[in-house]
């Protein structure tokens, strides 16, 4: 860390304080590798892909001027003057010669828009549908583009959620110990004995309309123990530690060892399986469903899409509706698992 | 050995209290009850409200909470799950037939999953940051990042008739007409049609399995214990398995345990797509069906497996690393 082995003599490195090189080392470490700058990187497209999916498949175009009357963004505003129509009947009806004109977004279908122009259905990819139809004849690349924002949402909202619980309780019990540290260790103990899908569908079975927002708060209700423990153990090993005990012994009070000294230092590994957990969030997620038990009909998602794959495997097998989701669902959560994997080797002193 | 078993059994009635408590609270918390169903009291009118009355009573619905969570936990001490809502049978006799199916499905797939992953971690490990090594590692990650949904309707689609292949039954245990045939003959149709099931079930575990032992592997190599193996000259094969691994392998006897719960959860998507009479399929039919008998069992079951499994890593693991037994009870 330093030159001179005096200087470093001098000053001693303080485990209660993130040091700024510490950081920039794990940071440094963790972009040797490419094949972790491209995974951020296919996080952040996702993620601005579950943004704007608006501008990227919608019914109605991104600008147009209507019987000499411009409309801008009419996908986000949906006027009045617009509303009966989408890209393909708006375009029909477009007065050329008056100097009517348009731009439609690359996909031009919204997720719930069906096509009634097709023969077949599910229609397989071309007919103007990049990626196909489902059997209702609705677009699957606008479904794929429209299903990132469960998906990521889900998988971001819930791992905030359980990471949050898991952190309170897993400090309180390991630095408190004592009751309350039985309470939460037999806690854990019980919620790690159901079997994860399980336990969330018998939950959601009792939710009457399940929606996007109950994934959530089921998912961060059942998924905190594994982040408890975590935090539990890296707090009965740091407790006995001489900066902890130095910090006791010039008065500080539990709350401050707590908040500057114990968290800051568990919150590495706790980085770590909070980015392996969204991959695990949007695995669950997509799972729950495939199963008929995740975001209600119409919403868009992955799982969804999937659960009509299954069913048309009986027929003709519509292969497009199989194999473009399950990419979707793999690389997001290969990415998130290849930046957790990452992050754990850049932490890890021992790794070279 | 023994005062430790003991000592591991008293543990577990608080967690096992933990979990009928949770089952019985997921139940009886949610709003309303089997007479909802039948519809408001209006509806129903004064006739119908009394025979709604009469059912609360008979079923015991219009005691207090804490009484009915005793009656239930006393019924249970005696295996009486009560009455499936769906087809009237009792629900031990339908745990009774799935869970055979089940055990053998988790068994096979722990099966596959260690056998797999032991010699693919020891592979890594045995040469850090090569390609092989690299390649390894990409590719356990990419096998746990795939939905083992995904990959059952792709392996269902491609490999068992339909448009491509047909090598595998897409449905099933045996095949028709199998109940006539000799023993080896039936035992090889039931492995031709569980093929399918259990690498789907297994292979997201074999992932974890070896990455694991790759970390374990790592850190055995590091001890001093290999470096006196080596400076004696033992062969790099005999200071991998003979010396590493079998330091390496005892965290792993943790994950035995914890793989119970993942295996039941997994279940319940193979035995759904490949249409597989376990528990998975049983407790997923009883959740969209909502009977709540059902839902109760095979979750109290799932987590007493579960239960014993980390029981049985325990002991397995203080019988290993014999530091465990002279500590205190985790």
């Amino acid at each position: 860390m330093s030159a001179s082995p005096t200087a470093a003599a001098l000053t001693p490195e303080m485990p209660g304080q993130v040091s700024l090189e510490g950081t920039r080392s794990t940071w440094s470490s963790f972009c040797v590798r490419r094949s972790n700058r491209l995974a951020l990187a296919v996080i952040a497209a996702l993620g601005m892909l579950a943004l704007v999916a608006d501008m990227l498949a919608s019914d109605k175009p991104l600008l147009v001027r209507y019987h000499g009357q411009l409309f801008v963004l009419p996908n986000l505003t949906n006027p009045a003057a617009l509303r009966e129509l989408d890209n393909q009947s708006l375009r029909e009806d477009l007065d050329s010669a008056g100097g009517d004109w348009m731009i439609a977004p690359p996909v031009p279908y919204g997720p719930y828009r069906i096509d009634l122009s097709l023969e077949q259905l599910p229609s397989p990819p071309g007919n103007g549908h990049l990626l196909g139809t489902d059997e209702t004849g609705r677009d699957v690349l606008a479904r794929l583009i429209h299903g990132a924002r469960v998906s990521l949402s889900v998988g971001l909202v819930a791992v905030a959620l359980y990471v949050l619980i898991g952190i309170a309780l897993g400090a309180l019990a390991g630095y408190f110990g004592g009751p309350i540290d039985w309470l939460v260790s037999r806690a854990i103990e019980v919620m790690l004995s159901f079997p994860t899908l399980f336990l969330l569908l018998a939950i959601l079975a009792m939710v009457e309309r399940p929606s996007v927002g109950h994934l959530m708060v089921v998912l961060g209700l059942t998924r905190w123990p594994a982040v408890a423990r975590l935090v539990r153990g890296e707090m009965l090993r740091l407790k006995p530690m001489g900066f902890v005990q130095a910090s006791r012994a010039l008065g500080a009070s539990d709350w401050h060892i707590l908040w500057r000294h114990l968290l800051p230092n568990a919150m590495g590994p706790v980085l770590v399986m909070a980015t392996f957990g969204v991959a695990g969030a949007v695995l669950l997620e997509s799972a729950l469903s495939f199963l008929g038990f995740g975001a209600p009909p119409p919403v868009a998602s992955w799982g969804e899409i999937l659960t009509e794959a299954h069913r048309q495997l009986a027929g003709a097998g519509a292969w497009w509706l199989a194999v473009f989701p399950g990419l979707a669902i793999f690389a997001t959560a290969m990415a998130y698992n290849v930046v957790g994997e990452g992050l754990r080797e850049a932490m890890d002193p021992r790794e070279g | 050995m023994a005062s430790y078993l003991a000592r591991r059994l008293l543990w577990m009635i608080p967690t096992f209290l933990g979990i009928t408590l949770v089952t019985f609270a997921l139940i009886h918390l949610a709003p309303g009850d089997p007479t909802s169903a039948l519809g408001s009291p209006e509806q129903l009118g004064t006739g119908g409200q009394a025979a709604a009355r009469a059912f609360r009573e008979a079923m015991g619905l219009d005691q207090p909470l804490p009484q009915r969570y005793l009656r239930w936990l006393t019924k249970l001490a005696r295996a009486d799950f009560g009455l499936s809502s769906y087809d009237q049978r009792p629900v031990l006799d339908k745990l009774a037939e799935a869970l055979p199916t089940t055990l053998l499905l988790s068994s096979l797939g722990l099966l596959f999953s260690f056998a797999l992953a032991i010699p693919l971690g020891v592979a890594g490990a045995g040469r850090k940051g090569s390609l092989l090594d690299q390649g390894l590692s990409a590719g356990l990650l990419g096998l746990y990042s795939l939905p083992s949904f995904w990959i059952a309707i792709l392996l269902v689609m491609v490999l068992t008739g339909g448009r491509f292949l047909a090598w595998f039954p897409a449905q099933g245990l045996r095949s028709p007409g199998a109940e006539e045939w000799g023993l080896i003959r039936r035992g090889l149709d039931l492995a031709w049609h569980l093929t399918l099931p259990v690498f789907c079930l297994g292979y997201a575990q074999l992932a974890l399995v070896a990455r694991h032992l790759r970390s374990g592997m790592l850190e055995a190599l590091r001890q001093d214990y290999v470096l006196m193996a080596r400076a004696k000259g033992l062969s790099e094969g005999a200071v991998l398995y003979r010396h590493a691994l079998r330091n390496a392998l005892v965290p792993l006897v943790t994950l035995l345990g914890l793989s119970v719960p993942t295996l039941v959860g997994g279940s319940v998507i193979v035995e759904q797509v490949f249409g597989l009479p376990g528990m998975g399929r049983l407790g997923f039919q009883a959740i969209a069906t909502r009977d709540y008998n059902t839902v109760m069992a095979v979750t109290t079951l799932a987590a007493l497996l579960t239960m014993a499994g980390v029981l049985l890593s325990d002991l397995l693991y203080s019988m290993v690393d014999p530091r465990i037994r002279r500590g205190s009870a985790p």
